[in-house]
C-alpha cells in the first residue's frame, strides 16, 4: 500500500472507487469510504490527511495563508484545524495520520522581496502539521506551474499532474 | 513611478463593476474589455501589467483569448488570472493549459482578488 507517496499502486491492486468529488477553492472534504478527491491548484495549497488503518481521509484547499473573521476554509489558519477536526470527527486515529502538501506555486518570477503568496500558503500548512506532530510524508509544491491533484483515499495515493 | 495597468475582461457589466470596486483606491489604472476578441486587441494596444480574464464570453471565449495573448511576443509574458464559475472545474484545467497563471472563482472575494493581483504583480 502506498502512503500518500504518489507512487502507482502495486500491480493487481483492485480499487473499489465509490465516490468522486471535486474540491473547490476554500472548501474541506472528508470521507469515510473509498473516494477520489480532485482539485486544481495554482498558488493555493491543498493538504491531504489520511489514516491508513481506518481509511478515513480528507483534503482542504485554501487560497490565502491567514485571515480573520468567521472561520472559513479559504484561509489556511482556519482550513488546517477544520480539516483535522473533521477527519478526527469521522473516526480517524490521530496517531495514525499522515499528511501530504501540494500546490503553492509561485506563478510568476516576481521581483518582490516579500515571501510570495504560494510560499506563505505552504509555510502555513507545514507549520500547522509540525505543531500538531503529523508526519508530512509527501510534498509536491512550489515551481511555476498549476497542478491537478487526484487523491485516492482507498490506498492513500496522491497523484499530481502539472498543468 | 507610473501606475500599473490592469485589463479586466468580462461580458458581465456587474462583474466588471465588482472588480473595479475591489481595485478602486489601489494604485492601478484599469481598462476593460467585454469579450475575448476585444481583450486580445486591447492587450496588444495597452500592454497591461496584468489581465483578469473571464471564461465564458461571446465572440471569443477566455481560453482562446488566453492562447492568442500567449502567441504574441509583445503580450506573452503578461500575467493572466482566469475568472471561473463554480461548477466549471474543467474550465480551470483548460485555463491553465491555455496559459493562464492562476485562477479565482466567482463570486469574487475582494481580499482574494487583491492578494492574487498583488502576488502576480510582484508586489
Amino acid at each position: 500500500m502506498s502512503d500518500l507517496t504518489g507512487n502507482p499502486p502495486a500491480s493487481g491492486t483492485a480499487l473499489k472507487v465509490e465516490d468522486r468529488l471535486y474540491l473547490y477553492p476554500g472548501a474541506v472534504a472528508v470521507v469515510h469510504r473509498p473516494s477520489v478527491i480532485t482539485t486544481i491548484l495554482g498558488s493555493c495549497v491543498a493538504v491531504c490527511l489520511w489514516d491508513p488503518s481506518t481509511g478515513r481521509a480528507g483534503m482542504n484547499h485554501f487560497i490565502l495563508p491567514r485571515g480573520g473573521g468567521p472561520p472559513t476554509a479559504r484561509y489556511g489558519n482556519h482550513a488546517m484545524p477544520m480539516l483535522l477536526e473533521e477527519v478526527l470527527g469521522l473516526g480517524a486515529r490521530r496517531k495514525n495520520l499522515l499528511a501530504a502538501v501540494f500546490g503553492g506555486a509561485c506563478l510568476l518570477a516576481g521581483e518582490s522581496r516579500e515571501p510570495k503568496l504560494g510560499d506563505r500558503n505552504l509555510l502555513e500548512a507545514r507549520s500547522f502539521l509540525d505543531h500538531e506532530h503529523i508526519p508530512l510524508v509527501n510534498e509536491n509544491s512550489g515551481g511555476r506551474e498549476g497542478r491537478k491533484l487526484t487523491f485516492r483515499t482507498a490506498d492513500g495515493n496522491a497523484v499530481v499532474r502539472k498543468l | 513611478m507610473s501606475k500599473k495597468k490592469i485589463l479586466l475582461v468580462d461580458d458581465s457589466v456587474t462583474t466588471l463593476m465588482m472588480e473595479q470596486m475591489v481595485l478602486r483606491g489601489q494604485p492601478y489604472n484599469v481598462v476593460t474589455a467585454k469579450n475575448g476578441e476585444e481583450a486580445v486587441r486591447m492587450s496588444e494596444a495597452e500592454l497591461p501589467d496584468l489581465i483578469l480574464l473571464d471564461v465564458m464570453m461571446p465572440v471569443m471565449n477566455g481560453f482562446e483569448a488566453c492562447r492568442r495573448i500567449r502567441q504574441n511576443l509583445a503580450t506573452l509574458q503578461i500575467p493572466i488570472i482566469m475568472v471561473t464559475t463554480r461548477g466549471e472545474e474543467n474550465s480551470v484545467e483548460t485555463g491553465f493549459e491555455s496559459g493562464c497563471n492562476d485562477y479565482i472563482t466567482k463570486p469574487i472575494n475582494g481580499t482574494e482578488l487583491l492578494t492574487k493581483v498583488r502576488a502576480l504583480l510582484g508586489e
